[in-house]
């Protein structure tokens, strides 16, 4: 297994000595350090008592069931992207706390992932898969796994589309809506994972915060690039929302209307008209945000969205 | 924290044999096709874990000082469940594998056993002798003073009570791990 392929050098040699450990990014050390001590865990961390299914009808619940089956796929999908980009950092000898943190980040989005799943089983229904398969491609997988692996794609690009762009959107519209999740049960599961992806969040800005002095031009052009293909590619294919979804796709009017019939009976989600105003708000946030750095994302037109 | 604590912690072997030995490739490995997961997991979380739980636990006998003692009993505890993960994992895998599939698990096994194992990976007396100071001499002392180490002689009797215990559990699946010759240890 090992001493063939080494003795091929069909592993790329990793350079692990010397190893110091102390702290080089003290921001994202901090961060490690919470997430040591945030710790929660969905089977007793969330008041299951308070969900109470039986009030709510078949239509709401089996809307909710999809909007947090679908939460359950894109959690899931982030479970592997940690250790892809963990061994992308073992590969470029990327400073240790950063790897500290990301042992912690799979293990929360293995957290997110069963509670998604947990939430929808007790609302009645885990859906395994989109109801037509061909969605898949659009809910399935945002492709980080795959740009973790390629040389071609700077761990900058991945940081800006995944944590700066992905992840902040998520959690915008999570921050926008979840007051309007009225039950009980649902809210605490939001603001649970929402604490957790705040980290996530905070930590992929500090590392580009602190890298960019050093960006190249290359650089830049690859975090444009990344981060376009996120809004483009993901974003309006409906990877997080269905109805952003330019073409459609195969999704059913069901499967499409289903975050604003949950969010509507306060069980997760939201509306077309929450899209409309978060949207717009987080591009201009975070295009104002990499400005300094360089970066200059295009004005998308989408439409639904129109201009923005 | 530990070594830091206890005075410095050392960033450098500073001495090639130890560094290359301590540093093996095993996150790609894992991303290899040609390396089944069974044979990954077998090699990896039957083997190697589960010698480093019980070199812990040994180190954990040996120790005297309750802060060291600590921190081995909570390292020990997270490790026995991800040896306990392999041995379930390989359990719900292995009865079903074919006959290359379990070949690739005794290959992968014997592989680590005899090429990073008993290379030193896990312990310093197995490096070549010229790469075994100062670090042999530092994990005497520590064994000791009681700051959670083992002498070369109980690691010996743990690798040997491992590699007995990994052979017992492969022969419950007919798995059978042939012996492995070593310079100082014999067949093994």
């Amino acid at each position: 297994m090992l001493v063939d392929k080494q003795r091929a050098e069909a592993y790329l040699p990793e350079q692990r000595y010397p190893l110091p450990l102390s702290s080089a990014m003290p921001d994202v050390w901090e961060l490690w350090q919470r997430a040591k001590t945030l710790e929660w865990d969905p089977q007793t961390d969330i008041p299951w008592e308070d969900l109470h299914p039986e009030r709510y009808s078949a239509e709401q619940l089996l809307a909710a069931q999809m909007y947090w089956s679908r939460r359950t796929w894109g959690e899931y999908g982030a479970i592997s992207e940690s250790p892809a980009l963990l061994l992308r950092f073992c590969l470029e000898r990327r400073l240790p706390d950063l790897q500290f943190f990301f042992t912690m980040r799979t293990m929360e989005e293995g957290r997110h992932a069963e509670a998604s799943w947990l939430m929808a089983e007790r609302l009645g229904r885990y859906f395994p898969q989109p109801q037509n398969p061909p969605t898949a491609g659009a809910v399935g997988t945002h492709g980080v796994r795959r740009m973790a692996f390629d040389p071609e794609t700077s761990l900058e690009g991945i940081f800006a589309s995944l944590v700066c762009a992905a992840e902040e959107i998520l959690i915008d519209v999570f921050k926008s809506t979840v007051h309007k999740a009225t039950n009980q049960a649902v809210r605490r599961l939001m603001e649970l994972i929402l604490r957790d992806e705040v980290r996530h969040i905070a930590f992929g800005w500090q590392c580009l915060d602190a890298w960019a002095p050093s960006f190249t031009p290359e650089t830049v052009r690859n975090i444009e690039k990344a981060v376009t293909a996120m809004i483009e590619n993901v974003e309006f294919r409906g990877y997080r929302n269905l109805w952003l979804a330019i073409e459609g796709g195969s999704a059913t009017p069901a499967e499409i209307d289903a975050d604003r019939i949950s969010c509507e009976a306060g069980l997760g989600g939201n509306t077309p008209e929450d899209e409309m105003r978060v949207f717009p708000e987080f591009l201009a946030k975070i295009r104002k945000r990499m400005a300094p750095w360089g970066v200059n994302l295009p004005m998308f037109e989408h439409p639904r969205l129109g201009t923005v | 924290m530990l070594a830091e604590r206890l005075g410095g912690y050392e960033p450098d072997p500073g001495e090639p044999g130890l560094a290359r030995v301590s540093n093996q490739p095993f996150a790609q490995v894992a991303l290899d096709g040609d390396v089944p997961v069974e044979a990954y997991i077998a090699a990896l979380g039957a083997l190697d874990d589960q010698l480093d739980l019980n070199l812990y636990v040994s180190h954990l006998q040996q120790s005297k000082d309750e802060t060291v003692r600590t921190a081995l009993r909570l390292i020990a505890s997270d490790r026995a469940r991800h040896v306990a993960f392999a041995w379930a994992f390989l359990d719900h895998r292995v009865p079903a594998l074919d006959a290359r599939g379990r070949s690739a698990v005794i290959d992968a096994v014997h592989d680590v056993l005899a090429n990073v194992i008993l290379a030193g990976y896990r312990n310093t007396w197995l490096l070549p002798e010229k790469s075994r100071e100062p670090w042999l001499g530092a994990e005497e002392e520590t064994a000791r003073q009681g700051l959670g180490a083992s002498s070369a002689a109980q690691e010996r009797s743990v690798l040997r009570a491992t590699i007995a215990q990994v052979r017992e559990r492969f022969a419950a699946w007919k798995l059978e791990l042939p012996r492995v010759e070593h310079a100082e240890l014999g067949a093994i």
